[in-house]
């Protein structure tokens, strides 16, 4: 009989134990940091351009220094921009994370610019805007018994593709009008295009000129119009940068000009 | 009323100070019973002290003693899962959420606490065991008694009987052997182990237990009263 109650004692005890034990190696690396998910910040997201389309990617790295395997390695990520619009929407399974590996990878997604603008949502290209990413990860623990779920929430400033277009200075020598201006475009985009800028009185179109500009920076130049007795009263640039056309015009007060 | 104290330490102080400590460092941590959870241990702790308190109230092998041992495990049971959130706990800091879901982990945890509703129920039923072996032998100890005649009171003479039931003169004298005991397959018991002063030993499970003690430590048993000094 005592034999009875104290191999009973015994089990239960060394049942406990071993409950104990994985509870405790299940916890632990959580608030130990051995467990670790390095999402992408704001600044290690790299943007491109091509034909129309911006490819977004963003590196991630998973750190498994627990006791388990993580199974079930599943990154989400939508992207939003600040009306709320998806941009993006995607789903990485990574799957099985052996105990004590490091995963890395990158969350790629493209964002088709051209085709929003053609359809008329061409907000992005002409204005700056806030991108919310929301990034999700979400595995199994301690053989499936732990699920465990993060997410990520950052907001990634979007500069407008073509940002503005303006004119500096207006300078008036005889008939020789210099128009000093500046424009700026995404640092995503590169190489050259030809601005044109028409000067008008009215509905009357008093001289034109053109410049090759430099795209993906800031761009300052000047243009010399050749003017009769009228002054303009604005100044029109148009320019095709890549897939857009660009038109924008800008009123000239008599102060303007010096 | 040592148990209670006991009990009241473990399941309603402690914890109630160490729910302080995590809610007061970890504000953004979130459960699903974080917003009244001291009611709930203040209740359910309760529940167990009062439980317990009875369980050792009562002798072992008595219905009341494991019904009182089986309602403190459920409400220890319950006590566990309101501590866990239920095994699910939620954390918010920033742009940052993290969810647990470790549920099945804590089902497996109850179900490690309640293997203690077997020791429970064996308590039980040795205690039941050895209360009625005792209580046979106090029986037969009775009839011994009874059929043994006390030699002190002096039989009164009934005035009917002439004759005795029982003379000695009567029976026959016939020689006999007497065998020796190690030739009837007699061996002596092995020399008890001496107990040392002031200790006695717990009949339910062979745990040593000072004389004073009631109750056993190792397994609850109540010691006879005439054992308690």
């Amino acid at each position: 009989m005592v034999a009875r109650v104290r191999i009973l004692q015994i089990s239960i005890a060394a049942v406990n134990f071993v409950i104990f034990a994985l509870a405790f190696t299940s916890i632990w690396p959580f608030p130990n940091g051995d467990f670790k998910v390095d999402l992408p910040s704001s600044n290690e997201i790299e943007w491109t351009y091509d034909a129309g389309v911006v490819h977004v990617s963003a590196p991630f790295s998973i750190d498994n220094g627990g006791f388990y395997d993580v199974d079930d390695l599943l990154l989400t990520y939508d992207v939003t921009n600040y009306s709320n619009a998806l941009l993006a929407s995607g789903r990485i399974h990574i799957g099985t994370i052996p105990a004590g590996r490091v995963t890395s990878d990158t969350i790629q997604f493209d964002v088709p610019i051209l085709q929003l603008y053609q359809q008329g949502f061409g907000w992005m290209v002409f204005n700056d805007d806030m991108l919310n990413f929301v990034v999700g990860v979400s595995c199994k623990y301690t053989m499936k018994l732990v699920d465990f779920e993060a997410r990520y929430n950052v907001s990634v400033p979007w500069d407008a593709l073509i940002q503005q277009a303006a004119i500096d200075s207006i300078s008036q020598s005889g008939n020789q009008l210099t128009v000093n201006y500046h424009i700026s475009t995404s640092s995503i985009f590169g190489g050259t295009t030809t601005l044109r800028a028409y000067l008008y009185s009215g509905s009357t179109l008093l001289a034109q000129d053109s410049d090759v500009i430099q795209l993906g920076t800031y761009f300052p130049g000047s243009m010399t119009f050749t003017l009769g007795s009228a002054l303009p009263d604005r100044v029109v640039f148009q320019a095709q940068i890549l897939d857009f056309p660009f038109s924008q015009s800008i009123s000239i007060t008599p102060g303007m000009i010096t | 009323m040592w148990t209670a104290f006991t009990e009241t330490l473990r399941f309603i102080v402690v914890p109630l100070v160490l729910v302080d400590l995590v809610t007061s460092h970890y504000p953004q941590l979130a459960t699903a019973f974080l917003d009244n959870i001291n009611s709930y241990i203040i209740f359910f702790g309760g529940m167990i002290v009062a439980s317990s308190t009875l369980e050792t109230i009562n002798k072992p092998g008595t219905y009341k003693r494991m019904l009182f041992g089986l309602t403190a495990l459920a409400f220890l049971c319950l006590w566990i899962f309101v501590i866990f959130g239920g095994g699910v706990a939620e954390v918010k800091f920033g742009p940052y959420f993290v969810r647990f879901d470790m549920s099945k982990i804590v089902y497996i945890i109850l179900l490690g606490v309640s293997l203690k509703g077997l020791l429970v129920v064996s308590t039980f039923t040795a205690g039941r065991r050895f209360e009625e072996q005792r209580e046979r032998k106090r029986r037969l100890e009775r009839v011994k008694a009874r059929r043994v005649p006390d030699t002190t009171v002096q039989p009164r003479p009934n005035p009917h009987q002439t004759k005795p039931v029982f003379m000695f003169a009567d029976f026959e004298k016939t020689a006999f052997e007497v065998t020796a005991d190690d030739l009837v397959g007699y061996a002596p018991s092995p020399p008890e182990r001496p107990i040392p002063k002031g200790m006695k030993v717990c009949e339910i499970c062979g745990v040593s237990a000072p004389t004073k003690d009631y109750v056993c430590r190792n397994c609850g048993a109540w010691f006879p009263r005439e054992s308690v000094d």
